[in-house]
């Protein structure tokens, strides 16, 4: 037995050898037979044990599974039907005091705006141009590290729709809406996939940025266009922005 | 440890460290709400199901397991792991499970308001609503087709659906009427995986839970605690454990079984090309 190919191998599958090392190791394999079928019958190894230590897990978790359901089962038997009964309406009658109460209560153009926000989901780096900014701004983006996404994308030049539309998003949710509404106004005026989620999301950021008048008009032209997606979302937030005015005149 | 709560090093260290650590980290990590609540988050948003999302959880911890048992674990954090493990673990499923892609299907065709945002975006671009059911229908034909090639990324699939249409409603464009429609486009020529090797890699995880049961009871216990994790055991400790004389006896047997496991390899047919080179 080779005891210096056995450490050889066993070196590489417990990553301690270096860049050249690792260059040597590769050449060797393929003039060397019997460090080959070394190397060979590691891997082989390796991986029946993963495929039985794999089988093992999925036993084990079943077994946490059916103690997770028996001890919840023991939990909802507990409590008498009549009490959990009487609970819920108790809960629900608080709710509903609450719910009427803030109907009343003004509020603000921000707050307003975050109650219909809804970040959009990373289209993932292979979705757009192939920028190294713009892949390493999405993993910011996805990590809600939005300032830095930011500073990557910023500096993309010719930026597509897409592109402007995910930066526009990150300003958004960093508190600058004066660029969110250039952004959103941008790719509103050109023609693109985005067209219709950026008017209204324009309309989100004039409310975020107290620009009353502008979302007026926007909502307006919103609910006018009969086949636009948002047309029900505007025509929600305009009832509750109208209220919301009256009721703060009062 | 605490076993409240653990930190990202100590479950690494744990799981390689094997036995009841190991087993009380991952218990920690089957019951822990934060990653099962990442991995369903991310296989909702692609299209899946609570089923399935509990289903690309165990993956995700089988392959937190072995790549920690491998030394290959490189991950920043173990939330960013399952975010990411829980995408290409769903994808798989994807390319290997036709139900799975049934559930994508209907999870795009229950939406509504989906329908309407394809039909507004063709309607805007001088299509009209026969266009716009075309290219919804042969939207959801191209997306089943991409999820069985690699080509779905796990990523949001209402949004990646609607890419489909609108650039199924582009070609479109391009071909009859040469209006010209902005490239939102993406590569649908790179895959995510390969379903031919992603098939060859489940028929033989089959076979080599097989060929383990087919070795002996010294084989599968020596085999098992030198390579569960490479270098755990010493092959003085490996010697004891098994009741042997020295370590060179030890290591004698280990040589034998590992002939043992490759000529069963040899006798199911199977070669060693799927081995990687380095």
């Amino acid at each position: 037995m080779d005891t210096n190919n056995i450490n050889r191998v066993e070196a590489y599958f417990r990553d301690e050898l270096s860049e050249n090392e690792i260059k040597q190791f590769r050449v060797d394999l393929a003039e060397d037979d019997d460090l080959k079928q070394l190397f060979q019958d590691y891997h082989l190894a390796m991986e029946t044990v993963d495929a039985q230590v794999e089988n093992e897990l999925r036993d084990q978790f079943n077994e946490w599974k059916t103690e997770t359901d028996d001890h919840k089962t023991k939990q909802r038997s507990i409590f008498p039907r009549v009490w959990k009964i009487a609970a819920s309406l108790a809960l629900i009658t608080t709710i509903a005091y609450f719910i009427f109460r803030a109907q009343d209560k003004p509020f603000t153009g921000y707050e307003l705006a975050m109650e219909y926000y809804e970040l959009p989901a990373s289209p993932g780096s292979d979705m757009g141009k192939g920028e190294q900014d713009w892949a390493n701004g999405l993993q910011a983006y996805e990590a809600q590290d939005f300032s830095r996404a930011i500073s990557l994308w910023a500096s993309i030049n010719n930026r597509t729709s897409e592109q402007n539309y995910y930066l526009a998003h990150a300003y958004f949710k960093t508190g600058d809406y004066s660029n969110a509404v250039i952004l959103f106004q941008q790719i509103s005026n050109d023609i693109s996939a985005y067209s219709f989620s950026a008017e209204w999301f324009l309309a989100l950021s004039y409310l975020a940025n107290d620009q009353k008048d502008k979302l007026e008009s926007q909502l307006i032209k919103i609910i006018q266009t009969s086949e636009h997606p948002f047309k029900i979302d505007a025509e929600k937030l305009s009832a509750k922005v109208k209220k919301n005015l009256v009721a703060a005149e009062k | 440890m605490n076993r409240e709560q653990y930190t990202d090093q100590q479950i690494v260290v744990a799981i390689q460290n094997g036995g009841e650590e190991r087993n009380a980290v991952l218990n920690f990590l089957f019951t822990h709400s934060e990653f099962r609540e990442t991995v369903k988050d991310t296989v909702l948003k692609a299209g899946g199901n609570d089923h399935y999302s509990q289903f690309v959880f165990e993956n995700c911890l089988v392959q937190l397991d072995k790549i920690v048992r491998r030394r290959q674990y490189k991950s920043q954090n173990l939330v960013d792991f399952f975010d990411a493990e829980a995408r290409t673990a769903w994808c798989r499923e994807l390319i290997l499970n036709q139900s799975a892609r049934e559930t994508v299907l209907q999870h795009l065709t229950d939406d509504d308001e989906l329908k309407g945002k394809i039909r507004a975006a063709v309607v805007k671009n001088s299509g009209s609503d026969e266009d716009a059911k075309d290219m919804y229908q042969n939207g959801l034909m191209l997306i089943d087709d991409h999820m069985k090639e690699g080509k779905f990324r796990g990523g949001a699939v209402k949004g990646f659906f609607y890419q489909v249409c609108y650039n199924l409603w582009r070609n479109e464009l391009k071909r009859h009427k040469a209006i010209p429609l902005p490239e939102d486009g993406f590569d649908l020529s790179v895959t995510m995986l390969d379903p031919q090797v992603e098939l060859e890699r489940k028929e033989r995880v089959e076979l080599l839970r097989q060929i383990f049961d087919e070795l002996g009871d010294t084989c599968k216990k020596i085999i098992r605690l030198k390579f569960f994790v490479i270098d755990n055991f010493s092959m003085e400790e490996i010697a004891e454990q098994m009741g042997y004389k020295n370590a060179q006896i030890a290591a004698n047997a280990l040589s034998k079984c590992r002939k043992i496991l490759r000529d069963l390899l040899s006798q199911h047919k199977h070669s060693f090309e799927w081995i990687p080179t380095i």
